[in-house]
């Protein structure tokens, strides 16, 4: 029988199992998982133990990169709860069916610190479990909704360009319309200098016919 | 038995494949913005960092001040920004350096992040603690006038915001000064990044 503890100032882990050679301990009898907060510990077998380094894992790891993440697990649940604080759910004793237990314990940012460095610690000890391998890639757990909902106005504006395009598509091109034919600009003689320009919207005072302007003489 | 524990060398930061054309630039932004968050928590983080280079055998990767100042200088937000990018070994360089001085600061974090827990929560005059609560609050303003004395003018946010940055970079900071720091570091660039 050999036991190991993983502590932080926060929690504390503590594994009991069995070596099959050496002292590398490769088989787990129980572990418990105590906070300082918290009189109950969270006690269990390898099932538990695999879940909780998965879903701390994978939440702490979420966490840094500033986007909640909730991992889908039976026994183990984290979820955000404030803007603080973190609720970790277990669900105890799931042999027994008869007595099944729900812990819930908050956590602040600091406490979920500890736990996940205790299971770190923990997943990183090559002489204690090796089979318990450390949980940093997320990519997996990322919702596929998340996703969808970041292409939904992408497809929205392709789609509605290739509508728009159909229906211009049916719009006969206007033909071009002969020109109607233009009278050729006859020569005007130049305005007598002392005659005033002609206003617009107003009869001039001088004669028209006597200076027409070319502007009259084009239209 | 926990205190030979390292990280085990079979966790090798990989470099991600889908970044062909190099580090991303949300990469670049984010390790300088920790680098200049360590600086805010200890002034004299600089030359720890000098120092550190050599202790870690990066000395090849970061010969001198002057290349490590080029590399913090990748970060396209920079006023001596010259539109140069990391390569991955300068990137794990400081993401190395980052863990380092992480795990050196860890009470430093702890002390700001409860205490900033507290004044969300209205606890620190019940308990007392206003002087936790001077701390935090010069360690933003030095942050806030690191940023703006290194970064484009006008400066890419506002003074709000750079507060929330600094802020959010202490949790960060913490999360990575643990045993498996460089993973959930390295890990946590990439979550995100555009190629």
């Amino acid at each position: 029988m050999i036991q190991r503890s993983y502590s932080l100032p926060s929690c504390t882990v503590l594994i009991e199992g069995i070596s099959t050679g050496g002292d590398v301990m490769s088989i787990l009898t129980s572990f418990a998982c105590r906070f300082n907060h918290q009189p109950e510990p969270i006690v269990g077998g390898l099932d538990l133990l695999n879940a909780l380094v998965k879903v701390v894992g994978a939440y702490a790891q979420a966490l840094k990169s500033n986007t909640a993440l909730t991992i889908p697990d039976q026994q183990v649940r984290l979820e955000p709860a404030g803007s603080h604080l973190h609720l970790l759910s277990v669900l105890l004793n799931e042999a027994d069916a008869n007595n099944p237990k729900q812990l819930q314990i908050k956590l602040n940012t600091i406490q979920l610190f500890d736990l996940m460095e205790s299971l770190d610690r923990l997943c990183c000890d090559p002489m204690t479990l090796p089979d318990v391998k450390l949980v940093t890639e997320i990519s997996d757990y990322r919702l596929p909704s998340q996703l969808n909902s970041q292409a939904v106005p992408a497809i929205a504006g392709i789609v509605s360009l290739a509508i728009a395009a159909t229906v211009l598509y049916f719009i006969p091109i206007p033909k071009p319309q002969p020109k109607p034919a233009q009278p050729v600009p006859t020569q005007t003689q130049p305005l007598p200098k002392d005659s005033t320009p002609p206003k617009a919207n107003s009869p001039s005072p001088t004669n028209p016919e006597s200076s027409p302007t070319p502007n009259s003489s084009q239209n | 038995m926990q205190l030979n524990i390292s990280a085990p060398a079979s966790l090798d930061l990989h470099v991600p494949k889908d970044f062909v054309r190099g580090c991303p630039r949300s990469v670049r932004m984010d390790i300088d913005h920790l680098l200049l968050a360590i600086e805010a928590l200890d002034l004299e983080a600089v030359e720890v960092m000098l120092v550190l280079i050599e202790q870690l055998n990066l000395g090849k990767t970061i010969p001198s001040r002057v290349a490590f100042w080029r590399l913090r200088n990748t970060n396209p937000l920079r006023r001596n920004y010259q539109r140069a990018s990391l390569s991955w070994d300068e990137l794990k360089a400081l993401v190395k350096i980052v863990c380092n001085l992480s795990s050196q600061l860890d009470t430093g974090l702890r002390l700001l992040i409860s205490t900033q827990q507290q004044m969300t929560e209205g606890k620190i005059e019940a308990l007392g603690l206003q002087q936790n609560q001077a701390f935090l609050e010069n360690y933003i303003e030095r942050f806030t006038s690191l940023y703006i004395g290194r970064m484009r003018s006008p400066a890419p946010l506002n003074k709000q915001e750079i507060s929330e940055l600094a802020l959010q970079l202490l949790t960060r900071l913490l999360l990575c000064s643990g045993i498996a720091g460089e993973f959930r570091l390295w890990n946590s660039l990439f979550d995100g990044a555009i190629a």
